[in-house]
């Protein structure tokens, strides 16, 4: 074996390179489908591992509360903690598993640097801290760095792992923070660092940290799940008397444990927290709200990022295999021909086929052993050293734990058992030719002479073209390879496009020419001409609509929905874009005597919400702002488009994939353009331009300083709100693609280094006996770019087909109604590109006859 | 001892079929130095390719010690090459990246550990046992050739295949090559041999020459070099 390996042995060190590299990143691929197929571990998984909340439920106590209330404050607690201690009993159901109350409170924090310049709250950037409490075995968070959390003393806190990692990146360290209460006499300190599985996905868009310049203080209820920041409980107790007396940081919250979480179990239990309990006589209490965001919508985002990391992690291990089948068999092929007359002769003197076949297995085995030796390095560094691990996105393709790598192992086996194989089979089928040809056939001449007829004068391409079309399985098997990762570059290309371009048109729901800040009357008549149609808006951040679920003993399940609302004071319906089937949805609407206008409690949502529930919403708004406010609090991750350079987040809380329509379009039944009040300064309007007049529009707007934004560029800046909060999604992709366009490239060395070893004795000898060394090199570059251009037109006519089918996928895999159809302008790159490689090829060839 | 009966080649060229051999039929007794001759593209190297299991042939039977040649059983051909058949061409094929000694035990050294003892042995026999340490790149022609007879040797083989063993090389080198078959012969060894020199053909035992497909002259040879030359010149005269 020692000697047959010796003598099959060649110093191919770019060929072993490229083969570790792909079996490194075979490895990493198996591992990430493993990691996606076996631990699929949500948010809500993560929480029961933990055994921590599901949902939480505060209310605050403020010195704006009645006089009765504050007084009553204790009275207070008794009713919510009864209530929620015989929620299940009462409506006889298994619905709350465990519940704490803890108490909450606003810190002052600054960077050690700046602490003299403390003067008071209302200067101060303020974080939510909350005490912790582990009662009931719940919350045992698993803490990474630091004291564990049931030992914080009084002026000690904990951050989770996300929190710290945002310090980080804006440069600071957690040891450099301090925390002051109301009171600003001792500082609190970060003494522990710990994995929150509890709504951190959004930890960084709505961390209230200090910058160069003081920010305003934001007081977020939403953002004490998004922050977590953990204190001693005894001293959130204290501050939280406190505020009793006055002081108006601190509020009390329930951590609620559900027996069975699920979509359905969230939504009741919000239906009797905030309908039966809001409405119970006892309780009346105005200041009560559901304070997180809930897990459902967590969840869902989850379950798309889930699915787009699954077709992309798929879709780069089929890549993957494939390249390694033929690379490995290119490889393979290349050594047996260099090998030919040797494997030939060991054959004939007695060598046994058996132990050629394992030298050449023995070479896989040591390519393997290289790879598995680097891949086993890479993650001790990137687990232990740089703990990848805990980011939640990489988390979501990256584990190492015992089962992840079990399966791995697995994987690699197959995938070296299948190698084998293919090997086994090449030697087989190689040796099968008759030993005697192996030994004597030196002349590597074409199999058979195909019939091509060219025009071009041009030797080397027609000798190219000869060459490939000789061996037809050959150019099949090549293209197949670089077709199947051209196709797979196409599709994640197109999905790239697709999930940076989520807000369209179709997907929106409203459609304008032009935004415009508000107009006086003056400037309203001036614009007249130019106008065809025009309704003033607001955005209103503090509204919600809930979707009817189902009954449950009489009562109405529903679930929640934050969003923004725009409200439309003039006619909505030129700005709605149609549905799929080219409906454009209609609030409902009532009618007195001759008299129709919309329901006031109508409205339409998005598109794709409309879509997917297969409704058009048209109850359950309440254009009340102060119903609403009385269950839900303003939300500060939803940015309005009155607030903020004219585009909004509708992205909610957590991810915009899944809630970009959380959106609703409300009709009001006030007039003010064609009333005879004059339209408020306070709203802008959406305008539709007459035809051919819109360079006028904008030049009138700008002469009179009326600032706008066009529909595209309100597109534009929603997407790119979308791709800030998915930059962890997108930077997948992007790694998927370069790692596609990776293995293109390989796919394009190994077919070029087989095909020498092929054509090596055959071109010496057409050198040796009068061909130019020019005619030669012309040769070697024509037939790789024929190959690929063939497969630059294989692949656009199958993606043609393919995208088809693949977008409707997509479209049901993201919720959305309609996406832009991307990849045209991929498949017209691919179009150019093989184009200009014909060129390329053609004058090449033609400017030096042979 | 090998029993050829009514063995068939044909090729195809293009769509034309081009018989090689036919109905041919010949026994080589063991211990024979049979030396096949013939005009060029007569089939000798063809024969002894199909004969050695080199090649397939179309029809017909080869007996092998009175075990009928499966050539499509390649296991069974594979126990026939590593146990009763020895080969040597033209060219000696040594792999440059083995030395001289690696070269020739090789072939034994999958099932016998002391192989590198008995291929030093064989070296030595044959008289180049200081280039057994030595790169195929280091030698000459000659002594190529020497260590090509020793592998071939190596596992005792029944019967040695010799394709042109000398055209390759220089006539003292050649003669020497003959010599050591012609010793390898007295000593017992079966030897089948193709040539197309009359010099070369004057060491064998038996003179076969093809002609229309199949043996035309099949006569013994004796142990007299010159009174074989001699005879054969005759017969290529004619």
């Amino acid at each position: 074996m020692k000697l047959i390996f010796k003598s099959l042995h060649n110093k191919k060190r770019t060929s072993a390179c490229i083969l570790v590299i792909l079996v490194l990143m075979s490895l990493f691929s198996i591992q990430s489908a493993s990691t996606i197929t076996l631990l699929q571990e949500t948010t809500l998984d993560k929480i029961d591992a933990a055994n921590s909340y599901h949902t939480s439920y505060s209310y605050q106590l403020t010195p704006s509360m009645n006089h009765e209330h504050i007084y009553n404050s204790s009275w207070r607690h008794e009713v919510l903690d009864e209530y929620i201690a015989e929620l299940n009993e009462v409506n006889n159901i298994e619905l709350i598993d465990t519940y704490i109350k803890v108490h909450s409170s606003a810190l002052f924090y600054s960077v050690s640097d700046n602490i003299e310049e403390i003067s008071g709250p209302d200067d101060l950037n303020s974080s939510i801290v909350r005490g912790y409490s582990n009662e009931n075995g719940m919350n045992n968070y698993e803490v990474l760095e630091g004291k564990p959390l049931d030992e914080l003393s009084e002026y000690e806190l904990a951050i989770p792992y996300q929190y710290n990692e945002v310090l980080k990146e804006r440069g600071l360290n957690y040891k450099e923070l301090f925390f002051y209460d109301a009171t600003g006499i001792e500082p609190y300190k970060v003494v522990s660092i710990y994995d929150s599985p509890n709504y951190i996905a959004e930890v960084d868009a709505s961390l209230n940290i200090p910058e160069n310049d003081k920010g305003q203080q934001i007081w977020s209820y939403a953002s004490i799940d998004n922050h977590q920041i953990l204190a001693n409980e005894e001293r959130m107790e204290a501050l939280s008397e406190e505020k009793i007396n006055g002081n108006s940081q601190g509020f009390n919250t329930y951590l609620i444990r559900l027996s069975d979480y699920s979509e359905y179990n969230d939504s009741l239990l919000g239906t009797f927290l905030v309908g039966t309990y809001q409405n119970n006589s006892r309780s009346n209490i105005e200041t009560t709200y559901r304070e997180v965001e809930s897990l459902y919508y967590e969840m869902q985002s989850e379950s798309i990022v889930i699915k787009v990391f699954q077709y992309l992690v798929y879709t780069m291990l089929l890549a993957l295999i494939v390249a390694d089948l033929f690379v490995f068999y290119s490889f393979i092929k290349r050594k047996l021909e260099e090998n030919k007359e040797r494997i030939g002769i060991m054959l004939i003197t007695g060598i046994q086929k058996k132990n050629i076949m394992l030298a050449f297995l023995s070479s896989h085995v040591y390519i393997f052993l290289v790879g598995i030796g680097i891949y086993g390095v890479i993650n001790f560094f990137m687990y232990y050293v740089f703990k990848l691990h805990l980011n939640t996105d990489i988390n979501a393709l990256y584990n190492i734990s015992p089962s992840v790598l079990g399966a791995t192992a697995i994987g690699v086996l197959l995938l070296f058992i299948v190698i084998c194989i293919v090997t086994i089979i090449q030697i087989q089928v190689f040796t099968k030719k008759g030993l005697f040809l192996l030994v004597k056939e030196k002349e590597l001449s074409l199999k058979k002479t195909s019939k091509i007829k060219l025009n071009f004068k041009s030797l080397s391409l027609s000798y190219a073209l000869r060459d490939l079309f000789s061996s037809p399985y050959k150019l099949i098997r090549i293209c197949i390879a670089i077709v199947f990762l051209l196709l797979s570059i196409l599709i994640t290309y197109t999905s790239y496009q697709s999930v940076s371009n989520v807000y369209n048109e179709d997907t929106l729901g409203i459609t304008f020419d032009y935004m415009i800040d508000p107009i006086d009357d003056k400037q309203l008549e001036g614009m007249e001409e130019y106008i065809q149609d025009i309704s003033a808006f607001q955005v209103k951040n503090t509204t919600s609509y809930m979707e009817r679920l189902e009954d449950y003993e009489y009562i109405n399940i529903y679930k929640y929905y934050n969003v923004a609302s725009i409200f439309f004071y003039n006619h909505m319906d030129p700005f709605m874009s149609e549905l799929n089937e080219g409906v454009i949805a209609q609030p409902e609407m009532y009618c007195y005597e001759t008299e129709c206008d919309y329901t006031p409690t109508s409205a339409n949502a998005s598109n794709r919400i409309m879509s997917n529930t297969n409704t058009v919403l048209k109850e359950d708004v309440t254009t009340s702002t102060s119903y609403n406010d009385k269950i839900f609090k303003m939300s500060t991750s939803i940015y309005s488009l009155y607030y903020g350079n004219y585009s909004f987040e509708v992205n909610g809380v957590q991810d915009s994939l899944i809630n970009d329509g959380y959106v609703t379009f409300v009709p009001s039944y006030e007039n003010l353009y064609f009333s005879n009040e004059s339209p408020s300064f306070m709203f802008q309007s959406l305008v539709n331009v007459n035809q051919g007049t819109a360079d006028k529009f904008e030049s009138y707007l700008e002469e009179n300083e009326i600032e706008y934004v066009a529909y595209d560029e309100y597109i534009h800046s929603l997407n790119e709100s979308n791709s800030k909060v998915n930059k962890n999604l997108f930077t997948v992709l992007v790694y998927v693609l370069s790692m596609l366009c990776l293995l293109l490239i390989i796919v394009i060395i190994a077919n070029v280094l087989e095909d020498e070893s092929y054509k090596k004795v055959q071109y010496e000898r057409m050198i040796k006996i009068g061909y130019t060394r020019s005619l030669i090199n012309k040769v070697r570059v024509s037939k790789p770019i024929i190959t690929l251009c063939l497969s630059l037109l294989l692949s656009i006519l199958l993606f043609s087909v393919v995208r088809i089918v693949y977008f409707s996928y997509l479209e049901t895999l993201l919720g959305l109604s309609k996406l832009d159809l991307f990849g045209l302008e991929a498949m017209v790159g691919y179009l150019v590109l093989s184009i200009v490689l014909c060129i390329v090829l053609v004058v090449s060839n033609a400017y030096k006859k042979q | 001892m090998i029993q050829i009966t009514n063995l068939e080649k044909t090729f195809l060229i293009g769509k034309e079929v081009k018989t090689v051999l036919k109905d041919l039929d010949i026994t080589i007794q063991d211990g024979e130095f049979a030396v096949v001759m013939g005009d060029s593209g007569c089939g000798k190297s063809t024969f002894l390719n199909c004969v050695s299991g080199l090649e397939k042939f179309d029809n017909g039977e080869i007996k092998v010690d009175n075990i009928c040649m499966n050539i499509k059983n390649q296991k069974a051909m594979e126990q026939l090459r590593t146990s009763k058949f020895g080969y040597i061409f033209q060219d000696n094929y040594m792999i440059d990246n083995l030395t001289i000694i690696e070269n020739v035990a090789m072939p034994r050294y999958q099932f016998d550990k002391d192989a590198f003892t008995y291929a030093r042995a064989l070296l030595k026999k044959l008289n180049i046992e200081e280039i057994a340490d030595k790169y195929p790149s280091h030698v000459s022609g000659g002594e190529k050739q020497r260590a090509a007879i020793a592998r071939a040797l190596i596992n005792e083989p029944m019967i040695l295949f010799a394709d042109e063993p000398t055209a390759s090389l220089n006539k003292d080198a050649a003669n020497s090559i003959m010599h050591i078959f012609k010793q390898m012969n007295d000593e017992g060894q079966t030897i089948l041999m193709v040539t197309h020199s009359e010099q070369i053909a004057a060491y064998g035992s038996r003179l076969l020459t093809i002609e229309n497909h199949k043996f035309e002259k099949d006569i013994p040879l004796d142990n007299d070099y010159e009174s074989n030359l001699s005879m054969i010149m005759q017969l290529s005269g004619e």
